[in-house]
């Protein structure tokens, strides 16, 4: 365990999220927005992320293994239908079956295409994006048009509802305790509580469970036998097989895991939103993707990446004053990023850096309430600055999104 | 003559699986895929079913093309959607705002939507150049924030993109009678001329690519990147010029919509927003090629048409959708085979002429 932690950078990590709460509890103070925070805009935050990182999670495993998949968005769509037609005949736990299964049959038609006939990856991906959209509406009209009892009849765009688990998920004893604290409004200290609280207490249990998917990707894909054999597949292929890899059977698992992984994101958002509902998945699967390559491919920084979003997302749904307390913690964190230029004698990029920050907390400070519209591409505006910082250092897979032809070694 | 043969026969093999595989699906649900198939003919073998299916397949073709100019590049333009309706919002409230003689006037409208379409499209190639970002992710985002300036600027009473006239519509103000393309009445049905746009718009993209030099450096860097750059190509200024291009084409995409009097004349809530996803299905199932992006076009809006008949025998117009993604994705395995294919025979025979050591190897 020690050493999961040390290899992790576990120490620099809690020190970076600890500074992520103080730039946040600051700006919460100083734009009068406690809810930034507030433990229901984390837990929130949290649940929101969870497609985000499945899709990310499905989006690693295929890439690791070589197959560049744009094909998640339309294997996640695939996965809602498949779990709004068993969660509504067998409850939660079909619809998460239902999920994996749904997914992983776009995966299969995924790995068909370009392992087996090995053709342009980009191409067949965005083939199953959008054949799965012709495919749920029909099979919609088949299943769901007008079944279901009275009052809760299916359409040709959505299923009857679907139940979801009944209870939730909270670590037991910390929740009372951390919310006396949360209301006490301690800078620093009731703003970390709530962050905590937010993450601990009162999770749906269709989050919890797939979150534990994260720690169990990272497992197989970097301390299994056949995470090794992924990895060597998505990294040097014709290597990989003179080693006695089978790289077309490997990429073929991965790709179909893949699709598992995007169709049980669609089970947690049939799950949410008790029952599947035509274009419910609205760009789920490419975010999946941005958190992945943010992430520099790893598990860890994915979620983070997920994260980011959701939260950007979260905060726009509450109802004071928090959308502008987030964009003033942009300004902030410009800021800080300028003094880190100035620091270390970078005159014009902190001049520059500054020069933003300084443009983004007048604005902050000037409007108390944000247009709508703003609200709704803030999280795609976040994503793309931290795009454009992070990319630079970014390292794919060598061999991602490059076909594969068995014997290819010679 | 071989050549043709060599491009059809894989064409129709994949468009024959495609209608097997529909064929099935309509079996297992229960209905009779003659019957079907004869409804869908029925709806598009008018004079009106085929203007209607050369109207919209004028808009696919120009979202296709789009898509193609920057795929000849390796590179994927995932954020023609919200570039072709900024353009069309811009297009028509410039549109509506100006007076000019009728040709200028829609010469005008028309740019501005192109400058919208590619400046748009610039900050994709420029966050790429700049930061190295992936296209394909600043397209998503891009499509995000495109859609959230579009609800800005037609709500906003700053801009007052909004008709007043027309509250409940919420669209921009119509197109007055000078800014229109003229459309010709056929029988019952219009043809507009945005479709003769759209063949100036292939023949360009047709020159462009295979007869001057800018469209050899493209060819060149999407082909082989290294060579080329070794060649002396700039790949960032290939970039942001393919960018803008494809940018500016996808500008127009809607702009049929926009300037058509059998049409919407203004942008507004009833806009279509899904052709940017259709032109990428369409770029490639013509493979990238004037030609077969035309003939992929025309399919794809037959198809279109065809399912508009459905409801008469009580089947789902999905189907429609369930054919064009099969087929598309089946013509994309079915070219790659088929291209591996010939290329061993070519080298078999080569090989044969030659009498080379790598013969028995090509023919195993």
């Amino acid at each position: 365990m020690n050493r999961f932690l040390a290899l992790r950078g576990w120490r620099r990590s809690m020190l970076s999220a600890l500074v992520v709460v103080f730039v946040l509890s600051v700006a919460a103070r100083l734009f009068d927005a406690p809810g930034l925070t507030g433990s229901s805009t984390v837990g929130t935050a949290l649940g929101l992320a969870v497609p985000v990182i499945l899709a990310g999670l499905g989006g690693l495993l295929s890439e690791r293994a070589g197959v560049f998949n744009i094909g998640l968005e339309g294997m996640m769509i695939m996965g809602t239908w498949s779990a709004g037609l068993l969660g509504w005949h067998f409850g939660p736990w079909g619809a998460l079956l239902g999920g994996l299964l749904g997914g992983a049959v776009g995966g299969a038609l995924l790995a068909l295409a370009t392992v087996t006939f090995a053709i342009e990856q980009t191409v067949a991906g965005v083939a199953i994006n959008i054949a799965s959209f012709g495919i749920c509406r029909y099979l919609s009209d088949l299943f769901f048009k007008g079944k279901g009892s009275e009052g809760d009849l299916g359409t040709i765009a959505d299923s009857p509802s679907v139940r979801t688990f009944g209870s939730r998920f909270s670590i037991p004893f910390v929740g009372n305790f951390l919310l006396t604290i949360e209301n006490k409004r301690w800078f620093l200290i009731s703003d970390l509580a709530g962050v905590v609280r937010g993450l601990t207490v009162d999770i749906a249990w269709s989050s919890a469970l797939l979150l534990l998917l994260i720690p169990a990707v990272w497992y197989l894909v970097w301390r299994t036998p056949f995470g090794l054999r992924l990895r060597s597949s998505g990294e040097k292929p014709a290597a990989a097989e003179s080693l006695g890899v089978n790289v077309i059977t490997t990429r073929w698992i991965a790709v179909v895991l893949s699709g598992a992984l995007a169709g049980l994101a669609g089970s947690w958002l049939v799950m949410d939103s008790l029952k599947y509902q035509q274009g419910m998945t609205s760009n789920r699967g490419f975010l999946g993707i941005a958190a992945m390559i943010f992430g520099n491919w790893m598990p860890g920084l994915l979620t983070v990446g997920a994260l980011l979003f959701s939260f950007s997302q979260s905060v726009g749904f509450q109802l004071g004053f928090e959308s502008r307390a987030l964009i003033g913690t942009v300004g902030l964190a410009f800021a800080l990023s300028a003094l880190w230029s100035l620091s270390r004698r970078k005159v014009v990029g902190g001049v520059a850096t500054g020069l933003v920050a300084a443009g983004v907390l007048w604005f902050a400070l000037t409007n108390e309430n944000i247009n709508d519209a703003l609200i709704k591409a803030l999280p795609y505006l976040l994503t793309l600055i931290v795009l454009a910082v992070a990319s630079k250092r970014q390292r794919p897979p060598a061999a991602a999104g490059r076909p594969y032809i068995k014997g290819q070694a010679g | 003559m071989s050549n043709l043969k060599r491009t059809i026969t894989p064409a129709a093999i994949a468009l024959g699986l495609a209608f097997a595989i529909a064929s099935m699906v309509l079996l297992i649900s229960g209905h009779n895929p003659g019957i079907a198939y004869r409804a869908m003919w029925k709806n598009f073998a008018t004079v009106d079913g085929l203007i209607t299916s050369i109207n919209i397949g004028a808009r696919y073709y120009i979202a296709a093309v789009s898509v193609a100019i920057a795929l000849k590049m390796n590179v994927f333009n995932i954020g023609t959607s919200a570039q072709y309706q900024l353009a069309a919002m811009f297009g028509a409230v410039v549109g509506a705002a100006i007076s000019l003689p009728a040709p200028l006037h829609v010469a005008v409208t028309l740019i501005v939507a192109m400058a919208a379409g590619a400046v748009w499209a610039s900050l994709i190639a420029i966050l790429n150049i700049t930061r190295k970002v992936n296209p394909v992710l600043t397209g998503i985002m891009l499509n995000g924030v495109g859609a959230s300036v579009i609800a800005y600027m037609m709500q906003s009473t700053w801009t007052n993109f909004r008709d007043p006239g027309r509250p409940a519509y919420g669209s921009t103000r119509p197109i007055p009678k000078s800014g229109q393309l003229p459309v010709f009445g056929i029988g019952n049905a219009k043809l507009q001329s945005y479709v003769f746009l759209a063949v100036i718009v292939g023949i360009g993209f047709y020159l462009l690519v295979y007869r001057t030099r800018f469209g050899f450096d493209l060819r060149a860097s999407g082909g082989n990147p290294s060579a080329a750059r070794s060649a002396g190509i700039n790949p960032k200024k290939m970039i942001l010029i393919t960018m803008c291009l494809s940018g500016a084409v996808a500008g127009l995409i809607g702009m049929g919509i926009v300037l058509s009097s059998n049409d919407q004349l203004s942008y507004g809530d009833r806009f279509p927003g899904s052709l940017g996803f259709t032109g990428i299905g369409i770029a490639l199932l013509g493979r990238n090629h004037p030609v077969g992006v035309a003939a992929a076009a025309l399919l794809w809006a037959a198809l279109d048409q065809g399912a508009r008949g459905l409801v008469t025998v009580n089947i789902a117009g999905e189907i429609a959708v369930i054919l064009q993604g099969s087929l598309l994705f089946i013509a994309v395995i079915v070219y790659a085979v088929w291209e591996r294919k010939s290329l061993a025979a070519m080298i078999r025979e080569a090989a044969a002429r030659t009498h080379h050591p790598r013969a028995e190897e090509a023919s195993a």
